[in-house]
């Protein structure tokens, strides 16, 4: 029996985005609602309450009349559920005995409400002493072994469930207390009770108005799951004989009843417990799909993807020759996630680059455009449910894409490093940083335990980190950010990668140690001689480190040249856009021109050119049809193309601009 | 770590004198007086007077208060009313069996909870459904109902293993395992259902951290992410459940012995009450709350070993 505290719901409902009044999250409210177990416990638990308060009208026998000719039958016609040793109709007195089952564990959860909710909201809102005593007192209470108190209870007051029960509340306010406090104190923080605060509104107002409404839905689900508790506890009492006196019936005492009978007729045991089990299973599953409702729960969290990368069936095609000195050549990429209503959605649509061996690559574009999913597709590191649906990713002439995740494995680390975008999270918090250095290093290089360590102080020492020996036996969270993607970067070159993914490796850090991070890759790039992809938003990175860019707009390349192309002559309105909202390195006067709109979400591309909504020089044509890749310059040491329609009439509208202008 | 310690047992020590106090004013301000509540209606008064005489309820309560906590202190915990015996030997006699049964059911809850748990989180969709269904039916069984179940099927019918009683471990080993394999499972069942869960979350939670993409990306093995990285930063929740558990397990315990037959806390518990023997259910409640308190302190403990941030705090 689970006394005690639900701790996942605590911790699932606690602090999270929070409901303003007003807001609905009615989506997946509904979804939960679809669920048919969710109906089923609706429905067994009106038919157990109505059963049982209107036992004595509705059950079909006296629970307490005894017919001593028919003792210990089975289900009947007349006896639905068999009668007992003293020949009692068990479905009678399973009704009369759930009244008092249901009123004593709704006792305990209303005793619990009573006292958690006012409490919780004091300690959760005033904070302070109040916080430190109330908070104290449910933790004392929350340490109480619940049964022996009970026992003890008991011995003072006598048999029955009334004064039992409201102990029980009184223990279980403690998870409410906590709760509501936990609930209480992340929505007071928030910006709009601040701004209630302000405005002059005062404290109870403001608790009722805005607090109430964010506390009920978790306290509601934390209720359901009290009552099986609750449920389960008396019927341990009543199982114990401490119910009320017999013949009176209860639920607990009917399956000690049914127990010390089992010999003679082990179907009694069927009805007693089934009852009791699937009323808590009811009230559990209640619990749950109201916490999948609630718009702070967690929802189902996809499973069963971690061992990820499906591979694509090997087909019969030859791969495209890769003795053209090419490192990594991706062509016609497209990375698919299944949809809510079926079916996959493409988020990357076709892509197309090639990596030489030492040069560095930009893959540029806006958050959404899927850069990143691209990137990690290399490594076979889609997140999620998301997949390669389609193309190559030829790396040294073999395909990744439709490489088994076996095979694909020895590569990661090896053959291909990545540096992830937020260095604070990117590294294991529970081992030290050498540890999750001499990992890789023993697998990649068959070091012994001594050497490896030896290497993971040399490699820290390679990416500039002072006193790596020290640093070796730190922890991530004892380094500062700049020390970390630094930490980060030597985990990545661990196997000595020919070509180094690096996500926005300097997105997440401080403007001065960007610079250093950018330094450190392009002095590593040149000792060590990898080729690299730098994922970025950032055309000054770009500009900084890169031989050639890569634009990606929504799952699409649009552009691609080199740096000094890219930069002097672009050719696509999206680039020419970027490049005007990106600062100079000498201050210019005046804001910097955003671009207008948002990049498209993947199911609202359009057929034709998707960055036409956005394009101040979209004309029909330009929506009429999918836009290809126009090649101006198939240049050995990668092409120089852009995906539009105008692109070879650029020179013209500057042209006319500029005369307009003058 | 010692410093952890130290801190806590600053929190716990309070803790156990304010439930001591909490259990002591429970029995003696009921309304009324004890010794008519433990001889019942059918005593004269003078029997009455010469009990509360006896158990010193008719001084003032400041009064008993003190001379039972200077008691306790000294180790005294009074004498039971039934046996005359030291309640603490009647506790110390029973408690190694409660204690052999939670200990078992904490080992079987930890151990076949987690690993369900981790199967249940990477061992793909039909799978993790299937378990989900499962668990969700053990954590609504009722224990006592699950060992009556248990003895029916596994004693009664098959005889595999001994319906009742109680073997000493140094008497013999192995029947002392047999003695109280059932009464772990039937008390377990829910535990394990509830660790699983809660390691389920736990470690899909971390399978989706940032830093176990950098780790695959940098070549660290399946085998080493799932048991070694995230089972490792998983396992915080994980302890915090079990430490929760613990109560539900001995309260469970004290119930299910009734099945089983054995001798233990429940059982005394059980007959002090009946018998209104207070004295010996003050006892019990101050143990088992120490117990108790020691396990959430261990659980504190191992929190803060297993949080790096924690240990160097």
């Amino acid at each position: 029996m689970s006394v005690g505290v639900n701790t996942e719901t605590v911790a699932a409902a606690g602090p999270g985005r929070h409901r303003r009044p007003g807001d609905k999250g009615t989506g997946r409210a509904r979804g939960v609602l679809r669920r048919p177990g969710t109906w089923l416990s609706l429905a067994w638990i009106t038919v157990v309450v109505l059963g049982s308060l209107f036992a004595s009208v509705l059950a079909p026998h006296d629970p307490l009349d005894q017919d001593l000719r028919s003792i210990y039958q089975g289900p009947s016609g007349t006896y639905w559920l068999g009668t007992d040793s003293l020949g009692r109709d068990v479905l009678s007195r399973l009704m009369h005995g759930g009244a008092l089952s249901l009123l004593g564990s709704g006792e305990a959860v209303l005793v619990a409400l009573l006292i958690g909710i006012p409490f919780g909201l004091l300690a959760g809102y005033r904070g302070g002493w109040a916080d430190a005593v109330i908070s104290r007192i449910a933790e004392a209470l929350m340490a109480l072994p619940v049964i022996i108190i009970l026992l003890a209870v008991v011995a003072v007051y006598g048999r029955g469930f009334a004064v039992s029960m409201g102990a029980l509340g009184v223990i279980f306010s403690a998870a409410i207390i906590r709760l509501v406090r936990a609930t209480t104190a992340a929505v007071r923080s928030e910006l709009y009770v601040d701004a209630a605060r302000v405005s002059g509104l005062r404290a109870p107002r403001i608790v009722v108005r805005h607090v109430l409404p964010n506390v009920i839905a978790p306290v509601l689900i934390q209720s359901s799951l009290t009552l099986g508790t609750a449920l389960l506890i008396q019927s341990g009492l009543g199982f114990l004989g401490l119910g009320p006196q017999p013949p009176a019936p209860n639920w607990g005492a009917g399956i000690a009843e049914a127990a010390t009978a089992i010999n003679q007729d082990a179907w009694l045991m069927v009805p007693t417990g089934g009852v009791l089990v699937l009323t808590v299973l009811a009230f559990n599953f209640l619990g749950d799909a109201l916490r999948d409702a609630a718009p702070a729960g967690r929802g189902a969290a996809a499973t069963g993807r971690f061992f990820g990368h499906r591979a694509l069936p090997a087909d019969s095609d030859a791969a495209e020759p890769a003795d053209d000195g090419v490192l990594l050549r991706v062509r016609g990429l497209v990375v698919s996630f299944p949809e809510d209503g079926g079916g996959d959605q493409p988020v990357v649509d076709g892509v197309g680059f090639d990596v030489r061996p030492g040069e560095t690559v930009g893959l540029v574009g806006e958050s959404g455009c899927g850069k990143t999913v691209t990137a990690l597709s290399v490594l076979g590191l889609v997140p999620g449910a998301g997949h390669v649906a389609e193309g190559r990713i030829l790396f040294d002439g073999a395909d990744l894409a439709r490489m088994p995740e076996k095979r694909l494995a020895a590569y990661r680390g090896k053959r291909i490093g990545y540096i992830a975008q937020e260095p604070m999270t990117a590294l294991d918090p529970c081992f030290t940083i050498g540890s999750q250095l001499v990992e890789p290093l023993r697998r990649h290089r068959g070091l012994d335990r001594a050497r490896a360590r030896a290497r993971a102080v040399e490699l820290l020492g390679l990416v500039g980190i002072p006193r790596p020996e020290q640093i070796c036996r730190a922890y991530p969270h004892q380094l500062s950010g700049g020390m970390a993607q630094r930490a980060a970067i030597a985990l990545a070159l661990t196997g000595e990668p020919d070509l180094l993914i690096a996500d926005e490796p300097t997105t997440a850090l401080d403007v001065t140690v960007q610079a250093e991070i950018l330094d450190l890759l392009r002095s590593l790039q040149a000792e060590l001689g990898m080729a690299m992809i730098l994922v970025t938003h950032d055309l000054g990175v770009v500009a900084d480190i890169c031989d050639r860019a890569v634009v990606m707009y929504a799952g699409q390349v649009v552009e691609e040249g080199t740096v000094d192309q890219i930069f002097t002559a672009a050719l696509h309105p999206y680039t020419r856009a970027l490049l005007r909202s990106t600062p100079e390195r000498e201050a210019t006067a005046g804001p910097l021109p955003a671009i207008e709109g948002t990049v498209p979400l993947p199911r609202d591309w359009p057929a034709g050119c998707r960055f036409a909504a956005r394009c101040a020089y979209a004309t029909e044509a330009c929506s009429a049809a999918p836009v290809p890749m126009l090649v101006r310059d198939p240049a050995p040491g990668g092409p120089r193309a852009a995906r539009c329609i105008r692109a070879d009439s650029w020179k013209a509208v500057d042209h006319e601009r500029a005369a307009g202008a003058v | 770590m010692l410093r952890t310690v130290l801190r806590r047992l600053l929190v716990v020590v309070p803790m156990l004198w304010g439930i001591a106090t909490l259990a002591f004013c429970l029995v003696n301000l009921i309304p009324g007086s004890p010794a008519r509540t433990i001889l019942g209606d059918g005593a004269t008064a003078e029997q009455v007077a010469a009990l509360d005489r006896k158990m010193g309820y008719d001084r003032p309560l400041a009064d008993q208060y003190w001379t039972w906590l200077s008691h306790v202190l000294r180790g005294d915990f009074g004498t039971s009313l039934l046996t005359s015996r030291p309640t603490t030997a009647d506790v110390g006699a029973r408690l190694p069996i409660t204690l052999s049964v939670v200990a078992g059911a904490v080992l079987l809850t930890v151990v076949v909870g987690v690993a369900v748990g981790v199967l249940s989180a990477i061992g793909g969709r039909r799978l993790d459904r299937a378990g989900q269904s499962v668990l969700s039916f053990f954590m609504a069984v009722p224990s006592f109902w699950l060992g009556v179940l248990l003895v029916f099927l596994l004693s009664i019918r098959l005889g595999w293993l001994p319906a009742t009683g109680y073997v000493p471990f140094a008497h013999s080993p192995g029947r002392w395992l047999a003695s109280i394999a059932l009464p772990c499972l039937s008390v377990a069942a829910v535990g394990i259902a509830t660790v699983a869960r809660q390691t389920r979350g736990a470690m899909l939670d971390v399978l989706t951290k940032d830093y176990i993409r950098t780790l695959r990306a940098a070549g660290v093995s399946n085998r080493s992410l799932i048991f070694r990285h995230a089972l490792r930063n998983a396992s915080i929740p994980i302890v915090t459940s079990v430490g929760f558990q613990f109560i539900g397990l001995l309260g469970s315990t004290v119930i299910v012995e009734q099945v089983f037959a054995l001798n233990g806390l429940g059982a005394l518990t059980l007959s002090a009450v009946n018998g209104k023997d207070f004295p010996v259910v003050l006892t019990v409640v101050l143990f088992t709350t120490t117990i108790v308190l020691a396990a959430n302190l261990l659980v504190d403990v191992a929190n803060a070993w297993l949080n790096p941030k924690a240990r160097r705090a």
